[in-house]
């Protein structure tokens, strides 16, 4: 890792070493221009210490008020029944359904860049997981707003928990929709424990640089009065990687328990033994396209920031979704295989609704955005120009709710028999909480980039080559 | 706060600086280096030099520290273990104590016996990894001794650098080889600058 | 960072290593150059040993097979899909080196290009499936009309579009992995970082291929077991398997290499924790799929589905079943749990073997149901099919091992896996 050139300077330029260099052999550096440590501190914590710059007011009041949609509707919900959403039959999971699974995937991104990345000693995430991991949280919260109030007498939702009812009868444990509250809570909760724990350090470098008492105070309680000691540092690793070890399967199980409510099930176009790692696929798919649709804006407002999250961060991320999108693409194609395969009328009819039913215009949606569109970045230049991982972005993060929509509703409105076919139409309260829960997201996000460290300090001083401390010596 | 004190020695005398109220207890010995590499060599000396009560401080992990210390590997994995394995027989006990012996519930013809068990795997698991990661957070914090929030070494204004750049190597005064003047020339000859005796606080016996 | 610095020696690689064995080569690099030929003496008498025993379990795989040809076909499959799994699971490792530019596996491409390379030889090995097929696929003696679900997907399994695809898959197998063999043995010479970005682009078209190759290789030859039953998590099972088992030979062609004394400073202990880690991994991704597939056909429960499941779990093959998901999952599992001793290869190797073994079982309970509903039938042709294609396979192998150097000498990425930091 270290990057010293004493010994070849004399050497002549056709040498391999030389042709070596060019593209694809040579690795660029993790933090461009040769920043110091103390740079990075003072760059990032400044974006917290500053005065509030008048695009973050603007923006917060922009998607505050939409927050504010999202509990509005949901207590019009409460009070008068789940009716005002468009749930109906046959389409008894509808948007609601759709919706959560849409944001859980978002939230898998950031465990994943957080956990096995750093597993895989991939040490370009330390540029992105904080973001990520962030945004996990805000998207997990955005989720689990469904799945509670979906259950229709959410003061009921304590039937949940395992106490017995007023019959002394227990949760049934064997249900996928109970799995999924024990897998959901057990995600967000452990997603705090990783956050948290890697905001530690920053927090401690942020108490330390504060000028007012008042920050100093409320950092310094956040801190935990962290000293960076190393009988400290070697607990505190340990921990993160027993956390990123643990989180690994975790982020595999929560889409895995997702897909499992659906495939668990006799329907067709439900039931298909591949949709845990499809799921899953599609979820880091997802994941890192949000990823990306967030922390490009937050490069064009911090231009400085280029110089850690860098044109070989966009690249890679763009490699994976390119990767994890034909992943999903294969799962998509095993499916109209195995159904056509299997010779069920009823699986080949669900397919041939999807592709050519009512909702045709969502399946091939899906399919252009999901499987097509990430083709694109094959071509380095594509993964190069902000501009066309940005839209591409936006094209996943789009199809990827289009997928759930296939999966549900168009699933669920073609019911076994002709007469309890129906069509799903959203109500104005589906719209607009849908529309709420990203003033939520976004409103989250941007209170994270004012008040916490956007970027994991400590970790990309880490990945630094004077950070070696065989630095500047000779193997 | 800061006051320079000439310490008489036999040969060259150090520097030091004090910080923390000089008249509260001795804490420390605190010297501060430029970067990981001369930290790194200068904690191999302190190992070598055999003192048991001294830490090194630094703004992120050290890769090969732990070594340079002479520090055994942390051993929160087998909290986490046990953590882990607590989760897991919670979940056991939970879903077979209620489903098959306190109100045996057959759903979709499973059995109520071992054999239902694929359908309990995914709350063992989920429940497994929430403890054992519950344990791992709280396990560190507390072999750490966190949160707390007050420290001799906050009385050292440098020592802020700490968490930005800086990297800082403090001996305990509680360490039996430790002797004002031996250590704080033995501190000096490893390369280091402002070297400084840090006190605790004063209402802090 | 500047290991490709080090390759500014153009001397030719000969079988008595770098024109001049001497120390400077080494010095210089920090990379050895010298012994990084295998020399036959290691193997001497015992090639033709393999081979008299390869052709000796042949004949009599031939001779019993006379006089049960379906056991015959059956035993067959089982021994070449196993050996197929490890040579698919070998050639994915290598795309995923050049895929996403590992640095840790350089010092041991080589080997997982050689056993990758064996796959011309494998396809050989599929011939007698050809004079056998009607016993294995009955889908091919099915009437026509007979049968309305065969008649429904009749496009896909209909005998000239089988054979094409079979002879498609073992194409694409080989020439991928013949292809990437020889750039990577091209760069030998000269060190050319060219041969990288080559190996790189031909990974990226061969990935959809492989993917489809796989997937479909299992669909046909095993799911075709039973052409009524379908399964879409069925390749994943197959390409879980095949990943975990060929990362273990590979791990114990190396410790065998190191034990004669190769491989010195290329591969270390650090590159056992490495693989350690990664066969924790996908032991772990085994279960994963393993158990996403019985469970949800379990638990929806659905006729036609529940057939492959209703087989292995009834009769003595249940007690197999059970074996496999302690064996295969649980035991390795808690086994490479341990940090520690993940460092040591003996550890590693005794767990490999045991996943090999696993790995067998699981291909076992695959194929051999088909013929014994009754229960676990152990049949003689089952060993000798598999010596007859292990030992052939072994000796080709120990043939190649001296053609070229044991490791790719000059790969610009060779100095960072020696320095690997784990």
């Amino acid at each position: 890792m270290d990057q010293h050139t004493e010994h070849n300077s004399q050497e002549s330029p056709d040498q391999p070493h030389l042709l070596a260099q060019r593209d694809g052999i040579k690795r660029p550096p993790l933090v461009l221009n040769k920043r110091t440590m103390g740079w990075i501190s003072s760059y990032v914590s400044t974006i917290v210490e500053s005065k509030t710059p008048l695009w973050w007011y603007i923006s917060i009041a922009i998607t505050s008020p939409i927050a504010l949609l999202t509990p509005l509707l949901i207590c019009y919900l409460v009070s008068t029944g789940v009716g005002v959403w468009g749930n109906n039959s046959p389409v008894a999971w509808a948007w609601d359904i759709t919706n959560f699974v849409f944001w859980i995937g978002i939230g898998h991104a950031g465990t994943l860049i957080s956990a096995i990345l750093f597993l895989t000693r991939q040490k370009w995430r330390t540029s992105i997981n904080r973001a990520a991991e962030a945004m996990t949280l805000f998207a997990v919260v955005c989720a689990g707003i469904y799945p509670l109030f979906h259950v229709g007498r959410v003061w009921k939702v304590y039937f949940l928990a395992p106490v017995p009812n007023s019959n002394a009868i227990w949760q049934n444990f064997r249900s996928p929709l109970l799995w999924d509250v024990f897998a959901v809570s057990t995600y967000f909760t452990v997603s705090i424990l990783f956050w948290y724990t890697g905001l530690i350090p920053d927090l401690a470098t942020i108490r330390d640089r504060c000028t007012t008492k008042i920050k100093k105070f409320f950092y310094g309680i956040l801190a935990l009065g962290w000293r960076g000691g190393n009988r400290q540092w070697r607990h505190y690793e340990m921990a993160y990687l027993l956390l990123a070890g643990l989180s690994t399967p975790l982020v595999l199980s929560v889409h895995s328990v997702v897909s499992f409510d659906f495939a668990t099930s006799v329907i067709p176009g439900w039931h298909a033994t591949i949709f845990p790692p499809y799921f899953v696929a599609g979820a880091i798919f997802g994941g890192f396209a949000m990823v990306l649709t967030i922390m490009l804006p937050a490069r064009a407002i911090y231009p400085q920031l280029h110089d850690m999250i860098t044109p070989m961060h966009i690249d890679k991320m763009c490699k994976v979704i390119l990767l994890t999108g034909s992943i999903v693409g294969y799962a998509y194609l095993m499916e109209l295989f195995m159904a056509w395969y299997g010779a069920n009328p009823y699986e080949r009819a669900a397919f041939w609704y999807r592709a050519f039913g009512p909702y045709w215009w969502a399946y091939w949606s899906m399919m252009f955005c999901n499987v097509i569109s990430p083709q694109v970045f094959w071509f380095p230049w594509c993964r190069k120009n902000i501009f066309v991982v940005f839209i591409i972005c936006m094209f996943v993060n789009a199809g990827m709710w289009f997928e759930r929509f296939v999966i549900i509703a168009t699933t669920l409105a073609r019911d076994f028999l002709p007469s309890s076919w129906g069509m799903f139409h959203p109500t104005w309260v589906d719209i607009f909480t849908f529309i709420g829960t990203f003033g939520i997201f976004t409103t989250l996000f941007l209170l994270f980039v004012r008040f916490l460290p956007m970027i994991c300090m400590f970790e990309v001083k880490a990945v630094l080559p004077e950070a070696n401390p065989h630095y500047g010596e000779d193997h | 706060m800061e006051k320079i004190t000439k310490v008489t020695m036999n040969t060259s005398a150090p520097t030091i600086t004090t910080a923390g109220p000089a008249t509260a207890p001795l804490f420390g010995l605190g010297i501060e280096f430029e970067s990981a590499r001369d930290l790194y060599h200068a904690a191999e000396k302190v190992r070598d030099a055999g003192y048991k009560k001294w830490d090194t401080y630094s703004p992120f992990p050290i890769h090969g520290m732990d070594e340079a210390m002479g520090l055994q590997k942390s051993w929160l994995s087998a909290l986490v273990f046990i953590g882990g394995l607590t989760g897991f027989t919670l979940a056991l006990a939970l879903e077979f104590g209620t489903s098959s012996f306190l109100y045996p519930l057959v759903v979709a013809g499973k059995p109520t016996n071992l054999f239902t068990i694929p359908a309990f795997f995914p709350i063992m698991f989920e429940l497994t990894i929430l403890f054992a990661a519950l344990t791992a957070t709280f396990g560190m914090l507390a072999l750490n001794g966190l949160p707390r929030w007050n420290h001799p070494n906050f009385n050292w204004d440098r020592f802020n650098k700490v968490t930005e750049d800086k990297f800082f190597i403090a001996i305990e005064s509680s360490d039996q080889k430790f002797s004002f003047e031996a250590t704080s020339a033995f501190l000096n000859s490893l390369g280091g600058n402002h070297l400084t005796a840090i006190h605790e606080d004063s209402g802090n016996e | 960072m500047n290991s490709h610095s080090d390759n500014n020696d153009k001397r030719p690689i000969t079988h008595d290593g770098p024109a001049s064995k001497s120390q400077e080569s080494t010095a210089h690099s920090g990379v050895p150059l010298s012994n990084c030929f295998f020399d036959y003496k290691h193997v001497g008498g015992r090639f033709f040993g393999l081979v008299s025993i390869s052709i000796i379990s042949l004949l009599g795989c031939i001779a019993l097979g006379m006089n049960n040809p379906k056991q015959f076909a059956f035993s067959w499959l089982f021994a070449f899909t196993f050996f197929l799994t490890i040579c698919i699971g070998s050639l994915f490792w290598i795309l995923v080196h050049h895929g996403i530019d590992v640095e840790w596996s350089v010092g041991v491409r080589r080997q997982m290009e050689n056993v990758a390379t064996l796959f011309p030889v494998l396809s050989l090995f599929f011939i007698p499936l050809i004079f056998v097929a009607p016993l294995l696929w009955k889908w091919m003696v099915i009437p026509h009309g007979s049968s309305h679900a065969l008649l429904e997907k009749a496009a896909y399994l209909n005998l000239p579009f089988f054979w094409m695809r079979a002879a498609f898959y073992f194409l694409f197998f080989s020439l991928a992995s013949l292809w990437l063999r020889k750039l990577s043995v091209a760069q030998d010479n000269d060190g050319d970082p060219k041969y990288t970005v080559m190996a790189r682009e031909i990974t990226f078209a061969s990935l959809p291929f492989f993917g489809v190759c796989l997937t479909f290789a299992a669909v046909d030859w095993l799911m075709g077991l039973d052409f009524k039953w379908v399964s879409t998590m069925w390749g994943v099972y197959i390409f879980a398997g095949s990943a975990l088992s060929s990362l273990c030979v590979i791990l114990l062609i190396i410790t065998a290499l190191r034990s004669v004394g190769y491989l010195e400073g290329i591969v270390s202990e650090r590159h056992y924790a490495l693989i350690g880690q990664l066969m924790t991994a996908f032991t772990v991704f085994w279960a994963y799929i393993g158990f996403d597939q019985y469970m949800l056909i379990w638990y929806a429960n659905i006729p036609e589905e529940t057939t492959y499941f209703l087989r292995r779990n009834t009769e003595s093959w249940c007690i197999l079943n059970i074996i496999l998901v302690l064996g295969h999952f649980l035991v390795p599992f808690i086994l490479l749990l341990f940090r520690n001793p993940k460092k040591r290869p003996a550890y590693l190797c005794g767990i490999a073997c045991w996943i090999l073994l696993m790995h067998l079982l699981d291909i076992y309970i695959v194929v051999l149901p088909m013929i014994h509903p009754a229960g676990f039938h152990p049949s003689f042709l089952d060993l000798l099919s598999l010596i007859a294609i292990g030992t052939a396979l072994a000796a080709v192998f120990l043939k190649r091992l001296g053609d070229v150097p044991l490791w790719p000498l000059r790969d610009p990425r060779l100095k960072d896996s020696i320095h690997i930091v784990v």
